[in-house]
């Protein structure tokens, strides 16, 4: 019973979410949202605004910032967690 | 470990580690960065463990915790006053850019690196020293 109910659930679930992706647009179109002037701007004025010659680290240290912040709690996270698994409870 | 895995690890370490710093301090102007740094150097540390080696001094799990909490609030206080001061057009500190393809360039864009490589080098070191050690005893 448990199993058939799980099945569902996760067929159900998937149903869902291929419903959601229908509409997407094609791949590799012109026009998708994706193509924006965002790239543009970034490519042309990277070096200038941020002052870094890598873009990528221009990007996740300037103007994506916080994400590499909150990337780092996460990993910080990860480390309490199973510190606190390992040790039953208790922290170090 | 015999000596002989001993003495070359004792040997390639700090090259090891030499790379890993320079990973770090270039990953404004050169691939790499935080991340990448933080994982040789931490590469680094647990070959020395999986090795025996013993060194006078030792990250150890204190340490390691203590370092990864001082290094969040330092990026997080340092990167929110950069963020606010762009945002609200107010430059008490004002970040020099610096000339492009300089080691002191990018504005605060090299600490934050550092900050990360060592966020990333005592997360790694601290999760092999959870693991590593003998948890037999406990929980129980």
């Amino acid at each position: 019973m448990r199993l058939i109910a799980s099945i569902m659930v996760a067929v159900c679930l998937a149903g869902v979410l291929l419903v959601g992706i229908v509409d997407f647009p094609e791949f590799g179109s012109a026009d998708n949202p994706a193509h924006n002037e965002v790239m543009e701007r970034y490519i042309e004025k990277g070096t200038s605004e941020t002052g870094a010659v890598n873009y990528v680290s221009g990007m996740i240290l300037d103007y994506r910032a916080f994400d590499t912040f909150i990337e780092s709690i996460v990993f910080f996270t990860a480390v309490i967690s199973v510190s606190a698994v390992l040790k039953g409870g208790r922290i170090l | 470990m015999t000596i002989i895995v001993q003495n070359v690890v004792r040997i390639i370490v700090p090259f090891i580690l030499i790379f890993g710093s320079y990973v770090t301090v270039y990953g404004h102007i050169s691939p790499g960065g935080g991340f990448a740094g933080g994982t040789i150097l931490a590469a680094a540390l647990i070959l020395e463990r999986f090795t025996g080696i013993k060194r006078e001094f030792v990250f150890s799990k204190e340490l390691c915790l203590k370092g990864v909490a001082v290094s969040l609030i330092g990026y997080g206080i340092l990167k929110g006053i950069a963020f606010m001061e762009g945002a609200l057009h107010i430059h008490i500190i004002s970040w020099p850019l610096g000339k492009p393809g300089e080691i002191l360039s990018a504005g605060i864009m090299p600490v934050l690196n550092i900050l990360i490589g060592l966020i990333v080098m005592m997360a790694f070191v601290l999760l092999f020293d959870l693991f590593n050690e003998d948890h037999s005893m406990e929980g129980q």
